[in-house]
């Protein structure tokens, strides 16, 4: 072990030899990569010490610069992180060992007051950079430089623009990112490729950039992310380290579970720990499962009486953790989880990052995690220690939970992960970035633009078209022929240059490529402040007097006002069972293996001919051929006992009553309900071609019976409804699946879609088109209220190639849903398409109709809206005369 | 009851018709109300935007007086959406009004969005209030004294219908809701509950004395009074959560 340690400085040598008992996979592999100032990407689960390997090496650097009087009040390390909260918790990381080692600098000691002023230094100093970080802090940061400073891509952004700091990131060394999964994969991380490669213009030398990531792939196009142009990168892969263990439960003895069993089952295994960690995909479920475990575990803090309201018990040792949740709610969540004050702590996705949350025993993921990556991220949550396993239990909510779990544990024993999908050249935060690197005054060339904007590698092949187009937009170019009368930036034709300080506050104030997500404010009947947020669409689906769960309080709603909800606590069952949020998709690589899944399952229990109904009742199979599939589901994906009966049972019905798709063998249900005929797609190509698909097919029935449809997708296909008294014959439902003019048809469909409208909102504030804040606090809240739907329509009209039109589109058909995946799909799909009438609902449709997702192709404008709206009223009329 | 077909121009009161796109005309002092132009929009939002909102409001303005012979135009208040301003926008509205200014009289009743200020600084002379054919024509966001009649915009009436909606005059005895002339506004629901109690304030009682005017581009579509409207448009429950639940009893 010494040997690893011996080239390090002494000091820190020492500290390592005293307190690491033995060095890591990826400490072995890093620590001489990181003394010989190479690139490298660290790819490890949690928990196996790869931000200390990358750390020793700044450290031993610093120590020797202290040692040959070279240690400058300036910047030397980076450590570049997507949640402020990681960079803190990192700091405090780094600055034990610092202290230990004697290198610290202590603030306001008296020996800091004594070095302060002096060109050279003897001790190292850390600071935090973000959006949080106070006014005075961030001026005493100028003065006296971090030689060690964590911040965040948006703060990063903020720096570069700013001349003072420009000066003191001159000679940064080194730069660590972490957690670069939850970056590489959108804009934020174009904008940090971006951002960094300002930075190697800036520095007097060139930095080597260590990358730390979870499990991702595949690694060499991460690590091609990370350091960009044709710089050499090395990769310690050290993904399979950890042992994890996952287990599957299916708590419920027919179809599903509702979520008190679910609640009930979380809280059982909860019993058998001492602290876990709960996982939900949807935020408002968070709520639910945690009024659930409350209500088994600590029935007492929710009690009720006569119906009446009446303050709840706050001090439960059940938490919840979600986005949605006040800043304040979630660190006291966060600390109470460290101290091992809490029993369980319910979450979305908010606690998947690597925020310390100190020791978790099991992690249970309710529903599953939807994808390989997520489950191994919120699974490696638990027994973070070196050594530890991992223990996870999936708790299926359906029978499709318990073949996804399933299919994720096979995959996850094959080595098999998602791909990592980087954005290509998003135009919006290439806009961002054009505006930022001329502050205040600066001028850049178009050919210094496009050979920076290059070697960041989501850029690189970036047209000098749309870099000029981006660049005539900013500077006033407006939209098609009509120029605008704000600009961002001024442009001569060859070089672009600021337009000062009051025209860069646009900048300074938009920074990001967060979506900014409409929201309002939930607050407590005679409260100043907020408990939390919910998204402003859920205003719409409520009325006063409603009851509903948010962060872990049962709460009925007072008021409604524009800007938010007033509520009161109440002790009752909630009203309103959910409020809209994210829900994640299956990935085409799992997909994939639940078709294997299901397919494999289906052979075996085909043995002896197709199971059947009789009167109604399923026909079982042979005992053997249940015996073959059970065996299947052993030996292939572990999975026994009652979840195997399940699945056996599941897919048995479905052959009863249906078909089994797979990879290229779709099947369309045909049913008619309240009238309405509608056709369930079963496509399972994942949930992002599903829904790419949905939206196409939808658009070619509009066109055959203009009428609009609603379309509800999920991860296993998609339901699209005609409206009462349209309806098709078979023959035109198959001929929809066709590759013929794809693109088109899906435009169409997405034209006036709220997902576009929605995302178009996201890249005109990150494009700056238009902003999201204004003027400091001037700016009144009505006017960010802007019609985005309106002014894309206008913009659409006028110039369908405007720089943000198209990012909009191409984020929309390439990221957000998958236009080259649903159009390689219907290219490999067999003929003839399998169609079908089944007398009663397939089991595999039930998913579909209970999926929360639901929009309606709007391709009716507002003259046909009026004119058949006048038909009514005419119709109406003409009834009461007669 | 006869049919009512779509035309251009269709009439609400003695002497007032609605005119499409959205536009009111005053026949006995031929004057053009254009009600919440929202001018320079694009601009006072932030947006690196061309100012669409003022070359569109002028030209259908300009359209509407040549085909009216009108002799004023009257803007009944937030003729822009703020007065803060870019000075290549305040420029424009300047040109586009004394554009109007060369075809007729222009006259601005200043509405909350101008601000204190009232505009002053982009708008020039506004005014408070304005009297024509024995009408009041006011912005409408405060109350006035009952028992005059009035012609209001400020509450940009509009029907929603199949995702999507459209501006509408709401016009009765006393009162005439002018229809937002901004394409950027969705309008508010002239069937909600809300949009009936604003309308109370100025002394409206009954839905049924209130018939509505739906405005496209071409035309104008009377769609009866506000009441059977509302009885039309209304429905029980979202029929999502019925059916959602009727498809699944089976396996229960």
């Amino acid at each position: 072990m010494e040997p690893l340690f011996d080239p390090l400085h002494p000091e820190v040598a020492q500290w390592c030899r005293d307190h690491l008992k033995e060095a890591t996979e990826p400490q072995c592999a890093a620590i001489p990569l990181g003394l010989q100032r190479r690139n490298m990407l660290i790819c490890s689960p949690t928990g196996t010490g790869k931000t200390l390997a990358a750390f020793l090496p700044v450290i031993s650097a610093l120590a020797r610069r202290r040692d040959e009087d070279r240690l400058y009040p300036r910047t030397f390390a980076l450590y570049i992180s997507p949640l402020r909260a990681l960079g803190y918790d990192v700091e405090h990381n780094v600055r034990a060992p610092l202290r230990e080692m004697g290198l610290l600098e202590r603030p306001n000691s008296p020996r800091a007051r004594l070095r302060r002023g002096r060109i050279r230094e003897t001790h190292v100093r850390t600071g935090v950079r973000t959006g949080d970080t106070p006014k005075d802090e961030r001026r005493l940061m100028l003065s006296r430089p971090p030689h060690i400073l964590m911040t965040t891509p948006e703060s990063l952004a903020v720096m570069l623009a700013m001349e003072s700091y420009r000066k003191t990131l001159r000679t940064v060394e080194t730069v660590i990112v972490d957690e670069v999964h939850a970056l590489a994969t959108n804009k934020r991380g174009a904008q940090l490729a971006l951002l960094l490669e300002s930075l190697a213009e800036l520095a007097e030398q060139p930095f080597h950039r260590v990358g730390l990531s979870a499990t991702i792939s595949p690694l060499d196009r991460v690590a091609k992310f990370l350091v960009g142009g044709d710089r050499e990168c090395e990769i310690v892969d050290a993904r399979r380290l950890r042992s994890i263990s996952i287990d599957v439960l299916a708590p419920f003895p027919n179809a599903m579970a509702p979520l008190a069993t679910v609640a009930q089952a979380a809280a059982r295994l909860s019993q058998e720990e001492s602290t876990t960690l709960v996982f939900t995909n949807v935020r408002s479920q968070a709520e639910l499962i945690a009024h659930g475990m409350a209500q088994i575990l600590e029935p007492e803090s929710i009690e009720e009486v006569n119906g009446q309201p009446r303050e709840q018990q706050y001090d439960s040792r059940i938490g919840v953790h979600h986005s949605a949740l006040e800043r304040n709610v979630r660190h006291r969540v966060e600390a109470a989880l460290r101290a091992g004050k809490l029993r369980s702590v319910v979450c979305s996705s908010s606690l998947e990052l690597g925020v310390d949350i100190g020791f978790v025993d099991r992690a249970l993921v309710i529903g599953g995690a939807r994808g390989i990556t997520p489950t191994l991220q919120r699974i490696g949550r638990a027994g973070h220690r070196p050594g530890a396993v991992a223990r996870g239990t999936i708790i299926a909510q359906d029978r499709d939970d318990i073949i996804e779990a399933a299919a994720t544990k096979r995959c996850i024993a094959d080595g098999v992960l998602e791909e990592a999908k980087i954005p290509q050249a998003p135009l919006d935060v290439l806009a961002q970035w054009l505006v930022g690197s001329v502050c205040y005054d600066r001028r850049l060339t178009i050919d210094d633009a496009l050979r920076t904007a290059r070697r960041a590698y989501p850029f690189a092949q970036l047209e000098r078209d749309d870099l000029i187009a981006c660049a005539k937009y900013l500077s006033g170019g407006g939209v098609g022929p009509d120029e605008a009368h704000v600009r961002r930036l001024g442009f001569d034709g060859e070089a672009l240059y600021g337009l000062g300080r009051e025209v860069c506050a646009a900048f300074f104030e938009n920074v990001g490529t967060i979506p900014d997500e409409q929201h309002v404010s939930v607050t407590l009947k005679g409260a100043r402040h907020a408990i939390g947020r919910v998204e402003e669409s859920f205003l719409s689906e409520v009325r006063q007097g409603d009851v509903f769960v948010l962060g872990g309080r049962t709460l009925r709603i007072k008021e409604l006002t524009s800007t938010g909800i007033i509520v009161e606590p109440y002790a009752g069952r909630p009203t309103v069972p959910q409020w809209s949020s994210h829900l994640r998709g299956i990935p085409s690589a799992l997909a994939s293996e639940i078709h294997t899944l299901r397919t494999g399952v289906a052979a075996r229990l085909k043995c002896h001919g197709e199971p059947t109904l009789c009167h109604g009742e399923l026909v079982e199979p042979r005992p053997s051929e249940v015996e073959g599939a059970r065996e299947y589901l052993h030996k292939r994906y572990g999975i026994d006992g009652l979840e195997a009966a399940h699945v056996v049972r599941y897919i048995s019905e479905q052959l009863a009553i249906s078909e089994i798709p797979d990879a290229t063998h779709p099947v369309i249900e045909i049913y008619r309900i309240d009238g309405k005929q509608c056709a369930v797609f079963h496509a399972g190509a994942g949930r992002r071609i599903n829904e790419t698909l949905a939206r196409a097919v939808a658009t070619r029935i509009f066109w055959k019976i203009r009428a609009n449809i609603q379309l509800t997708t999920d991860d296993n296909g998609f339901l699209l409804t005609l409206p009462p008294g349209k309806s098709m014959h078979d023959a035109t439902w198959v001929s929809l699946l066709h590759p013929h003019d794809f693109e088109r048809d899906l435009l169409a469909g997405l034209r006036s879609s709220h997902l576009l409208r929605n995302h178009f909102r996201y890249v005109a504030n990150t494009g700056l088109l238009v902003l999201r804040r204004a003027g400091g606090k001037t700016l009144r809240r009505k006017a960010l209220s802007w019609n985005a739907q309106r002014i894309f329509e206008r913009i659409f009209a006028a110039d369908r190639d405007f720089p943000l039109m198209r990012e909009t589109l191409r984020t929309v058909t390439r990221d957000l849903l998958d236009a080259p995946g649903a159009l390689a799909y219907l290219e490999s799909i067999a003929h003839p398409i399998r169609l079908l009438h089944p007398a009663a609902a397939s089991p595999f449709t039930f998913g579909i109709i209970t999926s929360s997702f639901g929009d309606t192709v709007v391709l009716d404008d507002r003259s046909s809206m009026v004119e058949a709206l006048h038909q009514r009223v005419q119709e109406v009329l003409e009834r009461r005369a007669s | 009851m006869l049919r009512e077909a779509a035309t251009r121009t269709t009439r609400l009161a003695e002497g007032i018709d609605a005119v499409a796109p959205g536009l009111l005309w005053m026949k006995q002092t031929r004057t053009i109300v254009a009600a919440d132009a929202h001018l320079a929009y694009e601009d006072v939002i932030g947006g690196a935007l061309p100012t669409w909102s003022t070359t569109d409001a002028i030209a259908i303005l300009l359209s509407a007086a040549r085909m009216l012979d009108a002799r004023e135009f009257l803007f009944l208040g937030d003729v822009i959406h703020g007065s803060r301003m870019s000075e290549g926008a305040a420029r424009e509205v300047q040109a586009g009004l004394d554009r109007l200014r060369a075809v007729a009289t222009v006259t601005l009743v200043a509405g909350n969005h101008e601000g204190r200020s009232r505009g002053v600084d982009v708008l020039g002379e506004t005014v408070e209030f304005a009297r024509r054919d024995g009408w009041l024509l006011i912005h409408g966001d405060r109350p006035v004294h009952q028992g005059e009649r009035v012609i209001i915009g400020h509450l940009h009436p509009s029907v929603r219908s199949s995702g999507t909606s459209a501006p509408v005059f709401v016009a009765g005895a006393q009162i005439i809701v002018v229809p937002a002339l901004t394409s950027y506004s969705e309008g508010l629901d002239v069937c909600s509950d809300d949009y009936f109690e604003a309308l109370q304030s100025f002394g409206v009682s009954s839905r049924g004395d209130l018939h509505v005017v739906a405005a496209t581009a071409e035309l104008v579509y009377p769609l009866g009074s506000l009441s059977s409207l509302r009885q039309e448009l209304r429905r029980p429950s979202p029929p999502q959560r019925r059916y959602r639940r009727k498809f699944l009893r089976p396996d229960r």
